[in-house]
């Protein structure tokens, strides 16, 4: 398995994301750059944490005008996983990939501290590995990470599952005292409606050693790597994402 | 964040429906489409008001698909009505047509009907001579003649195949079939990029379902109110457009018709570039929780202002943009709004004002 990490100018998780690929899944990875045309031959992309141009007008609001979203978007379109963390979720959105918007936090502070999520979904290509309701704790550290959609945007989020984690305290009660941002209806984590593209912003890539006091975020990798390789054995003929159709027919003078 | 709007220049070309003018960039031109309309080599010529307005945001809208689809283009930006300015290129004095589907000149050479599906674009050569009247070309007669060398047609061939594919979907999304289109190049720096035009003029476009001709074709065989045929294509491409944001799409198709008859109208003169000072205000929507302004709020009433009830805090954006007309500036900054300087799930904006700046042209 190979991952491409994306960076941006202001990017400043990448190398944690990158390390916690290789060191902790004991996997591959790429690093991209924000101006590159295609990602190479991945299996997976990350957008990482950070402040991607400064989060100038709106955080993930220029990033997603960089060259390489062109090409995370055509991943995501051929059934890739993207998760973005943090910065990435904001990108996501912004970009389209995931309905919504995050706003500055409710208290207008940074926060940044451990937090426990439950699993919502745990049907998703990213929660293979974690049981329905189970609670599991990641770090969070944001400034703007509000979620925020409108209500018939939530109302199809829940019906279609897509809302993957949500803040909760130690037993997996959902209260708005567990809730560190203000989000709406306590939510840390969605995804798109085919679910291969995830954006939450708890940092997974931030629990993967166990010096790190949790492990929970590493289990998040391992479930794409076995949904990786269960798709992957699922596909009647290799891969089951076809690459872009190459163009040929030069013709022979 | 890009570079300033550079200056128009003396005329260096004027063509059958196109003028170029330098600007005080040397790497750089404006290229004006006027609504000039010939056909024949020129021997049926017409005037149609509000071709040139049409043809350029055609154009524009396809350079940009092209763009986006990794096939690199002469355009830079639009810069008003008939106006855009592009990069200063050498033209190769060689023309690319690729056929999806019989039609015109093919149809009388090789005596297949009009209409019918190629098994595989066909690709023709012909060379840029209005004297010889543009004869067709096969890769001998270019090495005979020096036009380019071989690594250059296969790549004009390659970049032609790619924008070919790349406008085929575009059409196919706005309900119409692109039967043909021509392709000139030039090169910038030793780079060969698509330019000329992409508009009705150059290519043939038929309805999906009726197979009625949008293009050219209209003027040639007179088929019809050639002005409405290019405004079909026009509204379709916006309507079919992921570029004006949400529920934007039908409202620009409705209006591009009549914003280009009254471009239309407008003279040569007025239709020059203006520097034009938009102000933008984004505000948090309307009953959207504002933390920011909140927290300013709570410290007003804590210095005693009691009398403080609610507090938001926005942005504001003052926009210096080149553009012939005060209504363009105005619907061109209303997309900015759409697409960049608001997120339309949490804000809404509102131009507060768009004035004339000192500094014409």
């Amino acid at each position: 398995m190979k991952c491409a990490v994306v960076v941006f100018p202001g990017s400043n998780c990448d190398r944690d994301a990158h390390r916690a690929v290789v060191d902790g899944l004991g996997e591959q990875a790429v690093c991209v750059r924000h101006d590159a045309n295609d990602l190479g031959d991945v299996d997976m992309v990350i957008l990482p944490g950070g402040f991607s141009y400064g989060d100038y007008l709106r955080p993930g609001a220029i990033a997603r005008f960089a060259p390489v979203m062109e090409a995370v978007a055509a991943f995501a379109g051929e059934g890739g996983p993207v998760l973005g963390i943090c910065n990435g979720f904001q990108i996501l959105c912004e970009v389209g990939l995931l309905p919504g918007v995050l706003r500055p936090n409710a208290a207008q502070r940074f926060v940044c501290r451990p937090v426990h999520l439950r699993v919502e979904n745990a049907g998703t290509p990213f929660t293979g590995r974690f049981r329905p309701g189970q609670v599991i704790r990641l770090p969070i550290a944001h400034g703007q990470g509000n979620y925020f959609a409108p209500v018939e945007v939530l109302e199809e989020l829940e019906r279609e599952g897509r809302i993957v984690f949500r803040y909760c305290d130690e037993r997996g009660n959902v209260t708005s005292g567990a809730n560190p941002n203000g989000s709406v209806r306590s939510i840390a984590g969605i995804c798109n409606r085919r679910g291969n593209v995830l954006g939450l912003m708890p940092h997974p890539e931030r629990a993967v050693e166990r010096y790190m006091t949790s492990t929970d975020g590493l289990e998040l990798f391992r479930s794409v790597r076995d949904w990786l390789m269960s798709s992957r054995a699922k596909a009647v003929t290799g891969d089951a994402r076809q690459p872009a159709t190459a163009v040929d027919g030069r013709p022979t003078a | 964040m890009s570079d300033p709007v550079p200056e128009r220049g003396e005329l260096i070309r004027r063509g059958k429906a196109k003028s170029i003018y330098a600007t005080s960039r040397p790497d750089q031109v404006i290229v004006q489409f006027r609504d000039d309309l010939t056909a024949f080599n020129g021997r049926k010529r017409a005037e149609v008001r509000g071709k040139g307005t049409l043809n350029s945001r055609i154009s524009a809208l396809l350079f940009l698909e092209l763009e986006r689809s990794g096939v690199p283009t002469h355009f830079v930006q639009e810069l008003g009505p008939g106006l855009i300015l592009a990069r200063r290129a050498e033209i190769v004095p060689l023309e690319i047509v690729v056929r999806n589907q019989v039609a015109g000149s093919l149809s009388r050479r090789l005596g297949l009907p009009e209409g019918r599906p190629l098994p595989q674009p066909v690709i023709e050569h012909y060379y840029k001579r209005d004297d010889l009247g543009d004869p067709i070309l096969n890769r001998d007669h270019i090495r005979v003649l020096g036009l380019a060398a071989d690594s250059v047609v296969d790549e004009m061939e390659e970049l032609a195949r790619r924008a070919n594919q790349a406008l085929l979907s575009r059409f196919a999304r706005a309900g119409i079939e692109l039967v043909d289109l021509k392709l000139e190049f030039g090169l910038v720096g030793g780079q060969l990029v698509v330019a000329d035009e992409l508009s009705p003029d150059t290519l043939r476009a038929w309805d999906a379902a009726s197979g009625e001709r949008l293009d050219k074709d209209r003027f040639r065989r007179d088929l019809g109110p050639v002005l409405e045929g290019y405004e079909t294509i026009l509204s379709r491409l916006e309507a079919g457009s992921d570029a004006g944001g949400p529920g934007a799409g039908g409202q620009q198709a409705e209006n591009a018709g009549g914003k280009a008859q009254k471009a239309a109208r407008d003279s040569e003169e007025d239709r020059l570039p203006a520097r034009w000072a938009v102000e933008v205000r984004i505000m948090p929507k309307e009953g959207m929780l504002d933390p920011q302004g909140k927290a300013v709020g709570e410290g007003l009433r804590a210095m005693g202002y009691g009398e403080v009830e609610d507090v938001r805090v926005g942005k504001s954006m003052a926009l210096a943009l080149k553009l012939a007309d005060p209504a363009f500036a105005r619907q061109r900054t209303e997309e900015m709004c759409r697409r960049l300087l608001a997120n339309p799930v949490v804000e809404e904006f509102e131009i507060s004002s768009v004035s004339r700046m000192e500094g014409r042209s």
